[in-house]
């Protein structure tokens, strides 16, 4: 007996619904490979500071807790405002979405410069990547971390273009809801690495 | 919202004696809540939890057996 | 939605658009799955040759033909070239590409262009890897600290190419679950799914999780040489085991990579020619998850001399063991299946018989090696070339040369000779045993791996093993000339020659580009072999 009977169908096209689940799916999994590759870094400081909790103790002090704070609080506000956006565009409305696209750059810009001055601030005292281990993992983790906040922006510029241009409607918009997973994990990432890196004692 | 005054309120306790469990704890608080409302994790089916948590498993066993090793080895004087 | 004027498509074999563009841009999983082929079993031939060399200057004891740090390079190379640029991508890339939209039912893969994507990163990973050769890395495919922190060589730009080829892996792996999940046809539940599809399943839910931490493992490395920074340097604190736990986490797993899709393969050639059901179907489905669940659990047996403590490799030890289970089960269901079967030996089968004799000889010996006892004597030694190379070609590789003779006439429109095939066969079946099977004697007897030169005791099973290595290429070269000949010379094929019941065998040979005129409505599972036939199809 032949395993299938030919049936008529609906053509070649995906079908909408597929395809939005497909993507979210898709990038769920994607998100999933991000926390182990961080996961990597999770784990060496996990050892590290289990071998050196003297070094971790003595060097976080030298990492500003204020600037830390405030980069938590600017990059969980623009996962709110992520959210939101893709609230708005859900409900079609596209200048709402596109606005909050925009403020959500802006605090991945604010983030970035946040973080530029922090690290301008380490090298203007003589601490580097490989100053020690502490200080190896602090910059690998933020620096990889950043990168992702990179990845992020671009992905967010592209929405917020699109979204000008007209191209989500309430009905299909799976791009901005895709990238706004993007962005939120580069949130996760971060509400680890602040207290981690910054707050133990 | 609540998320940001739970931060700000994280950092000020900053200047006390703090355990790295209640720190880890309250981050973890705050990313449940991302993947959750943000997220919308709560709303999705159960293969993508799946694939959400099967991740952090598989960084608690690395994390996990990889500091049993390195603290359960005799170092010979 | 169906067209009511049901003009009927003109079919248009996938393989009829020329032209280099159509190739190079072509979201189409069938062309795709071609371009693996191609570039695979490129790098399949370069690292053999690399490998003849090693088996030639090891025909002396001396270092007589290439220099100790240039037999270094060609370990590496040769490691490094057939884990991460032929078999890690190999059969999923090639085979599951071409195989699993078609066996599932549908028209491609979920995210077509990102299937492109995924391979145009893999050509951007081999050209970052081809730049490195101008100063080739001489540490070993498994890159150890210190020494590779250390070397002279570039060893930034190969692993790399490595990390970039990484990227490739996971969005393959990522394309094909999602693919699995959401695309299958209607009638298509999870206990109709051919076996080849749900090992498939289980490989890219290994690429997908283990591949990162390798990512980061290289990243790490990478930073260490340039920045200086010194997590696997004990004199800033580091520690180089960890290294090693972080290779390991990804490359264990990574060898399940290898051999999954190669027994998947199996399952479905077996249940053809042997015009029998396959016994013990979710056995064999399951243990495909079971197999990929396990692997995550027992990397530091990579590690039982390298210093860990003796907890862990207790652990580790006995976790080893587990895996045997699933494996074992796949065995003897096979072998279940061919019982009272009315066994045709087509090539194809040929290669799925020798699989399951030559990995199970590679299976066993794992146990030797998994033995902490054992392993202390035999690690590091020619026992262990011998078992991998008995799994990744007695296994893998009879299971890619099984595929590839078996959905020949599917994917190429093509009939190859049969006859030459089955000589072949037999010159890489003798060939294959008589290079590796000295080599476990030669690992017990204490000869180390790695090694250009060796003392005179060892100068006779050597020999003999680089004889081998030599009917082993004549075997190879025969067996690729037939197929290629095929290609331009071959009958045209049929439509089903093999009267297989599952879906890719229901298209035309080669298949359209869209695969189905009509999505098809599934009713049964794939091996309903040995009914009687209700109406001829």
């Amino acid at each position: 007996m032949e395993q299938a009977s030919v049936e008529h169908s609906h053509g070649h096209q995906m079908d909408p619904y597929v395809e939005y689940s497909s993507s979210k799916l898709g990038m769920w999994l994607f998100l999933g490979t991000e926390i182990l590759l961080f996961g990597g870094l999770f784990a060496a400081y996990a050892i590290f500071r289990a071998k050196y909790p003297e070094m971790f103790a003595e060097q976080h002090e030298e990492l500003n807790k204020q600037m830390g704070a405030i980069n938590t609080c600017i990059l969980i506000f623009s996962s709110l405002t992520m959210a939101m956006g893709v609230t708005a565009i859900k409900r079609g409305k596209q200048k709402l979405t596109a606005i909050l696209l925009l403020v959500t750059i802006i605090c991945g810009l604010g983030f970035g410069a946040v973080k530029y001055l922090e690290y301008s601030a380490k090298f203007s005292h003589h601490i580097y990547p490989d100053t020690s281990i502490f200080f190896s993992l602090y910059f690998l983790m933020t620096g990889l971390h950043m990168l992702h906040v990179f990845i992020g922006l671009l992905i967010l510029a592209t929405m917020f273009v699109l979204t000008l241009k007209g191209k989500f409607t309430a009905e299909y918009n799976t791009p901005v809801e895709v990238g706004g997973l993007y962005w939120h994990l580069v949130d996760l990432i971060w509400i680890y690495l602040f207290p981690l890196l910054y707050l133990i004692a | 919202m609540i998320l940001t005054a739970i931060t700000v309120y994280v950092s000020y306790i900053h200047f006390g004696v703090f355990n790295i469990v209640v720190a880890m704890g309250v981050a973890s608080i705050k990313a449940s809540l991302v993947a959750l409302f943000f997220m919308h994790l709560k709303f999705e089916d159960s293969i993508t939890w799946v694939f959400a948590l099967f991740p952090l498993s598989l960084l608690a066993l690395l994390i996990g057996m990889t500091i049993l090793d390195t603290f359960t080895r005799v170092v010979v004087p | 939605m169906a067209n009511h004027t049901i003009a009927h498509n003109v079919y248009v074999p996938f393989l009829e658009k020329k032209g280099i563009l159509s190739w190079l841009l072509t979201t189409d999983h069938k062309r795709i799955g071609i371009m693996y082929l191609v570039s695979i079993s490129f790098f399949f031939v370069v690292a053999g040759i690399l490998a003849l060399l090693m088996r030639l200057e090891l025909l002396t004891p001396a270092s007589d033909i290439v220099s100790p740090h240039t037999y270094n390079v060609l370990f590496t190379l040769h490691g490094s070239l057939m884990v991460f640029f032929f078999i890690v991508p190999g059969l999923a890339a090639s085979f599951g590409n071409f195989l699993i939209p078609l066996m599932i039912g549908a028209p491609d893969v979920a995210f077509p262009k990102l299937n492109l994507g995924s391979y145009w990163i893999y050509l951007l990973g081999t050209l970052i890897m081809l730049i490195a050769l101008s100063k080739p890395a001489d540490t070993g495919w498994t890159f150890y600290t210190p020494y590779s922190t250390t070397t002279d060589t570039d060893v930034v730009l190969l692993t790399f190419g490595v990390f970039v080829l990484g990227f490739s892996s996971i969005l393959t792996g990522m394309n094909f679950i999602v693919t699995i999940h959401k695309m299958r046809a209607p009638g298509m539940t999870w206990h109709r799914l051919p076996l080849f599809i749900w090992a498939s399943y289980a490989t890219s839910i290994l690429q997908l999780l283990a591949t990162p931490v390798v990512g980061i493992t290289l990243l790490l490395l990478i930073t260490e040489r340039t920045f200086g920074v010194g997590f696997f340097d004990p004199a800033k604190g580091g520690d180089p085991i960890l290294f090693q736990n972080f290779f390991w986490f990804y490359s264990h797993p990574a060898v399940y990579i290898m051999i999954i899709p190669a027994m998947g393969v199996i399952s479905e050639i077996i249940p053809v020619f042997a015009r029998k059901p396959i016994f013990g179907y979710k056995a064999i489905a399951y243990s495909s998850l079971g197999i990929a669940f396990i692997s995550f659990l027992v990397w530091a047996h990579h590690m039982f001399t390298s210093g860990i403590s003796s907890l862990a490799a207790t652990i580790f030890s006995f976790l080893t063991f587990l895996v045997a289970i699933p494996t074992a089960i796949k065995v003897f269901n096979w072998v279940a299946t061919l019982y009272k079967g009315s066994i045709q030996l087509h090539s194809s089968m040929l290669y799925s018989l020798g699989f399951i004799f030559l990995f199970t000889i590679g299976g066993l010996t794992g146990l030797f090696l998994g033995a902490l006892a054992a392993d202390i004597h035999l690690h590091d030694t020619y026992f262990v070339v011998a078992h991998m190379h008995y799994v990744m070609i007695g296994g893998t590789v009879m299971g890619f040369l099984g595929a590839l003779h078996f959905w020949y006439p599917k994917w190429f429109g093509k009939m190859f000779n049969e006859t030459v095939a089955k000589i072949a066969w037999f010159l890489i079946f003798i060939g294959f045993n008589v290079t590796f099977f000295p080599q476990f004697f030669l690992g017990v007897e204490g000869m180390p791996r790695r090694y250009a030169t060796y003392p005179p005791q060892f100068e006779s099973l050597m020999s003999l093993s680089t004889y081998g290595s030599w009917i082993l290429a004549i075997g190879m070269f025969v067996m690729a000339a037939n197929l290629l000949v095929g290609l331009f010379r071959g009958e045209k094929a049929p439509q089903n020659p093999y009267n297989s019941l599952s879906l890719e065998w229901q298209v035309p040979s080669p298949p359209p580009h869209e695969n189905f005129e009509e999505i098809p409505h599934v009713t049964d599972w794939t091996y309903g072999y040995g009914k009687k036939k209700e109406s001829e199809a």
